[in-house]
């Protein structure tokens, strides 16, 4: 049944899009610091690949399926990675979500369009890799899990604590990293001295308490204070970046966008 | 009627097909892999509910037909898990996981020992694996050994040739032990390197103190060496520098990781290096690169190959496979001659190679929860040989002062003769090899929390064969003759046996206030020689103590303060080269092990900033020596007369101040002291002549032990400016080992045949030299560094790095500003010259890459 349903999507990628044996790429009109918000790429056996540089430590996966007359992707899966010096964080989770794919009149250009939004769902398997150490298994997946986990929390609080918004360049960090680490980052608000007050030390950085207590919610006192944040944020900074634009992307960009055919 | 027969149809053909299918769900608890009871699972096309019964499993049906269903998994203190399902030929397993506050589970690598062993004051250092990525991977060759070497109670040793010493003792009393198997002979290039590749080493664990009778054969310190485990995850690495091209790759095998394999290689090869060398002092014209790497015929290699498996279906049940095959080697050359009619030259080629081969199995079982048996057997084939040739020839006028002297005039020397021919040709060959076939059986009893009981057994059985055969051209008898002597030793497979019984108690007598390690080992030695010549031994009893008080009493400055003291008997079999016959005039029970009574007092705290501090102070008797005095008989042979009765006293301290592995600066900082007397007892009258074992340099008085040095501090310091720039740098000072001290230069005249066998008077010179007790060699400034950078490559799990480092760069410096370290006296013509020193040491540059995944 399986083989069928392979061959038909096939045959179907083939006719419409006028495949012959290589992937079909896809990209947006729009473009972001000179790269196009949206890249799709179809495989030859119906798998979709969907990338942005406005989630880049997100590769959201799926299949391609014609029903009667249109097309859809079924969004299944999502690959989370994002790695810095001296190691990296990888996260492959359970997803859904569908979107119709509309042939535009216009030569090559066709239309994403929405029906269920993009939702991340549970973790299948995760691993990290710190210098030399691998987490994998069920110890790796625990710690993806918690490590993404923690960082929607913190993308949560500053967006809702803090006030910060969605921001899809380099304003991110000028925005986000202040109010996160002001000992290490200049906040204007803030006066350096101040921070030096009270303090606990955690990642060999001294933490100012008073701003933790004062800034952030209880429940990420600890983890603020041991360093833990700092230490998901260094570590896997495309994923904090990701993580915390992913609900803007999924709602203003995916949910109407344009793309065109480059390649295939 | 008609009419209702077709609605039944119709509703069975198209109804009916609708339902005709279920998915089976089994729903459990990830962590716990138990079946969850009344889980609420919801298929979100239709909306409807069903819950999960004892077993955790419920069957949902499906409308036939459907390519994809969404099912959400619900269960009160479990967090919900959505499911997209689009494979219904096989049932589906849904695990939830405990829903629980934010994790803040950070990976806190700064606080984790690595490894299956723990450190313990007083006994031993364990070495994480961050120092070993930056000590042991300095300088143009990555050894673990060079992290070891920086450890307190570590002497510096440097240069081809040299043995550690550890806290005053004898370098041959360090034992390596990897993964449970004793590695007779783990180095490279006499002791400069050794064959740990920090790519294959997960942990070291480095015991100078009073370490467990589980081990013994070590009268200094033991070096536990544990592999990496290839079951954990998908890794290789390649390295190519100037010096060197490495690989390695480890992958598990099978679906649940349960079997992984590594396999390495090393292939160092100095050829590049030593144009590098020669270009930069032709360059520079710094001559004494130039001149210190001229001698070298064949550049010093090392070709290394790994393979390890290893297979743990279960906590309860670990297997493992290692195997190693090494080479090593170098040549050494030099055949100017000078002009043979007016001086006698001489020229010497020399190669050393050294091979080693082993393979090992350890299995480790747990039957009950408190019950852990080990079984480790092993083989190992190490060989290794030295070559030699020495010419003399040439021809040399009397001196005038020569002739003039009224002593030698009363020799005769041939009428109209001005001066006389030399021409002589020495050779030396050694040829050794060794078979060690070994195996050893632990028990470790949990009784309780607070007490472990061990006991285990072994046995190790060397075969040695050894063959040396030389012709040393030297000056003896009245009236004095230059003549060649022949050297021969050897023996063929000569067997020894060691058998060893141990019983330990781990205990926590006070739990959290003090501890015990308390145990008893005994060693038997069995020889058995050539012409069924045998040798027994009385077993050798071992007790060692060790207590590890940890107070409660701390303050802002030192905190987690633990104290030890302890006391144990190490010792080593005394059938050193296996070349022992009957002829020596040993009978059974007279041999003994060489033995060290040591004891110990230690003290660790922790400073502010995360810095440790550990210091231990120590006194060694060493008794039971093995030492011998070589004899000529009347047929010039040289033989070796055996005593047992040389001692030492050994007294000193060592600190270290390291801070854990952090991501800006970390580093150690360790300096050790040493006072070290030894004393052979007996000369047999040839105190003159004899050239003692282990280069002891008096008879019948103490002397400082030619590895000695009173000093040595280290200084490794890793600075980590950004994330992908790494510099790291190395420092060792070290206080001269002993020198001897010169003594008057004289000439004597000798016969000597000429090319055809004609005897000739020949003018010779001779400088006695005296050991010292105040003489030391040039103190040792061994500077290395290492710049590094690296990274991932974008959005990759690739990691490259490119590196420069510079190994021994103070070396010219230190050349310059020091006396010459050592010279010789000519005998034909009086003359002092340079000699060669097996410390020799040049600045090798090395540039490297690597990518590993």
């Amino acid at each position: 049944m399986l083989t069928v349903k392979k061959i038909y999507i096939v045959i179907i990628g083939l006719t419409l899009f006028s495949c012959v044996t290589n992937n079909i790429e896809y990209k947006s009109q729009d473009t972001l610091q000179n790269k196009e918000v949206i890249t799709l790429v179809l495989g030859e056996n119906g798998d979709i690949k969907l990338n942005s540089p406005l989630i880049p430590g997100i590769t959201i996966n799926g299949t391609l399926e014609i029903d009667g007359k249109s097309t859809f992707i079924y969004i299944m899966g999502a690959r989370l990675f994002s790695n810095w010096n001296h190691g990296w964080t990888e996260g492959f989770y359970e997803a859904s979500g569908k979107y119709l794919l509309i042939k535009s009149t216009v030569q090559n250009e066709y239309i994403i369009r929405q029906v269920d939004p993009v939702e991340l769902w549970g973790i299948v398997s995760g691993e990290i890799r710190y210098f030399d150490k691998y987490y994998r298994l069920d110890d790796g997946t625990w710690k993806v899990k918690n490590r993404v986990d923690r960082l929607k929390e913190y993308s949560r609080v500053l967006k809702e604590e803090f006030g910060t918004k969605s921001s899809y360049d380099n304003s991110f960090k000028k925005n986000v990293y202040p109010r996160l680490f002001p000992e290490l980052f200049s906040l204007d608000s803030i006066e350096k001295k101040d921070l030096k007050l009270n303090t606990v030390k955690g990642s060999n950085i001294n933490w100012s308490i008073d701003y933790t207590e004062t800034n952030f919610p209880n429940q990420l006192w600890e983890l603020r204070n041991s360093g833990t944040i700092y230490r998901d944020v260094q570590e896997a900074p495309n994923l904090f970046y990701s993580i915390y634009n992913l609900d803007e992307f999924i709602k203003n960009i995916l949910k109407d966008h344009k793309i065109t055919k480059v390649k295939g | 009627m008609i009419f209702k027969r077709v609605l039944i149809i119709l509703f069975t053909v198209l109804v009916v097909p609708l339902f005709s299918f279920d998915l089976s769900v089994i729903v459990t608890d990830r962590d716990l892999d138990i079946p969850l009871e009344g889980a609420k699972i919801v298929n979100t096309d239709t909306g409807n509910e069903y819950f999960t019964d004892f077993n955790g499993f419920v069957s949902i049906p499906l409308l036939n037909g459907v390519s994809r269903v969404v099912i959400i998994t619900s269960l009160i203190g479990y967090e919900e898990r959505k499911q997209l399902v689009t494979d219904f030929s096989k049932g589906l397993n849904i695990a939830l996981l405990m829903e629980g506050v934010l994790e803040g589970q950070e990976l806190v690598v700064e606080a984790e020992a690595i490894g299956e062993t723990d450190e313990e004051v007083g006994v031993s250092t364990v070495i994480e694996k961050e120092i070993i990525q930056s000590a042991a991977k300095m300088g143009i060759i990555e050894d673990v050994m060079n992290a070891v070497k920086i450890l307190p109670g570590v002497s510096y040793s440097g240069g081809f040739g040299s043995g550690m010493s550890v806290r005053g003792g004898d370098p041959s009393g360090l034992t390596a032990v990897m993964d449970g198997f004793v590695t007779k002979y783990p180095n490279h290039w006499g002791g400069a390197f050794s064959i740990f590749n920090p790519n294959i080493v997960e942990s070291i664990k480095f015991s100078p103190g009073i370490f467990s009778v589980k081990h013994g054969q070590a009268t200094s310190a033991l070096l536990e060496v544990n592999t990496v485990d290839p079951t954990d995850g998908l890794k290789y690495s390649g390295i190519l520098s100037t010096s060197t091209m490495e690989g390695f790759y480890q992958t598990p095998l099978g679906g649940k990781d349960e079997f992984g394999l590594l396999t390495g290689f090393r292939l160092t090869n100095y050829d590049l290096a030593l144009k590098a060398v020669e270009l930069t002092g032709n360059t520079l014209g710094i001559e004494e690169l130039t001149d210190t790497i001229a001698p070298i015929s064949r550049a010093p290699y090392i070709y290394d190959f790994y393979l390890k498996a290893l297979y743990e279906p279960s906590q309860t049940f670990k297997w493992h496979f290692n195997g190693f095959w090494g080479n090593d080697g170098v040549g050494i050359e030099n055949v100017e001659f000078g002009d043979k009619t007016k001086e006698i030259s001489h020229g010497f080629e020399m190669f050393y190679k050294n091979r080693d081969l082993f393979f090992n199995t350890g299995l480790k079982l747990l039957p009950t929860r408190n019950l852990l048996m080990s079984i480790v057997l092993g083989y190992e084939y190490w060989a290794y040989d030295v070559n030699g040739n020495m010419r003399e020839e040439g021809y040399k006028e009397y001196s005038d002062e020569f002739l003039d002297n009224e002593e030698f005039a009363s020799m005769i020397i041939p009428v109209g003769a001005v001066g006389y021919e030399v021409y002589t040709k020495t050779h030396m060959e050694q040829n050794n090899t060794k078979q060690s076939i070994q195996g050893r059986y632990d028990l470790d009893w949990s009784i309780n929390d607070n007490y472990l009981l061990q006991v285990g057994f072994g046995t190790n059985l060397d075969i040695t064969s050894t063959a040396q055969d030389s012709s040393i051209w030297a000056v003896v008898g009245n009236p004095p003759e230059y003549q060649n002597l022949s050297y021969k030793e050897g023996a063929n497979d000569t067997k020894n046996l060691i058998s060893f019984l141990y019983t330990n108690l781990n205990a926590n007598l006070i739990p959290g206030l003090l501890k015990m390690e308390l145990g008893v080992r005994a060693d038997h030695a069995y020889f058995m020689g050539e012409d069924d010549f045998t040798l027994n031994t009385y077993p050798e009893i071992a007790p060692r103590v060790n207590f590890v008080i940890s107070p409660s009493i701390e303050n802002d400055i030192f905190k987690d303060n633990v104290f030890s003291i302890g006391s144990g008997i190490f010792n080593k079999n005394p059938f050193l080269n296996g070349g022992m016959d009957k002829d020596l005039g040993i009978d059974d029970f007279e041999l003994v092990s060489e033995k060290t009574f040591m004891s110990v007092l230690g003290w660790e705290t922790h400073l502010p900033d995360d810095i440790r501090f550990k210091v231990e102070g120590y006194y060694k008797y060493v008794y039971d020596r093995f030492y011998y005095n070589r004899v000529i008989n009347s047929e010039n042979i040289i033989e070796p007369i055996i005593h047992f009765d040389g001692y030492g006293h050994i007294g000193g301290g060592d600190f270290l101040i390291d801070k854990k592995v952090s991501r800006y600066i970390d580093g150690l900082f360790s300096y050790t002291y040493v006072y070290a007397r030894y004393q052979e007892p007996k000369d047999d009258n040839v105190a003159g002549f004899a050239s003692p074992h282990r280069d002891s340099p008096i008879r019948g008085q103490d002397y400082y032990p030619n590895f000695h040095r009173f000093n040595t501090l280290n200084l490794l310091v890793n600075i980590k400016p950004t994330g992908n720039f790494t510099f790291t740098t190395k420092l060792t000072f070290a206080t001269g080992i002993p020198k001897e001290e010169d003594g008057e230069t004289t000439m004597f005249a000798a016969f000597v045949k000429d090319r055809e066998g004609e005897p000739q008077i020949a003018e010779m010179y001779s400088r006695t030299s005296y050991y010292s007790d105040v003489l030391r060699t040039n103190y040792s400034l061994p500077l290395d560094f290492k710049f590094s950078w690296h990274n991932y490559l974008k959005d990759s799990k690739y990691e490259w790095e490119i590196y420069f480092a510079v190994q021994d760069v103070l070396a010219p410096v230190l050349g310059k500003l020091q006396p010459s370290e050592s010279t010789q006296t000519s005998k034909w013509n009086g003359d002092s010259e340079e000699a060669s020193s097996s410390g020799f040491s040049f600045p090798i540059p090395s540039i490297g890459f690597r990518m590993s995944f």
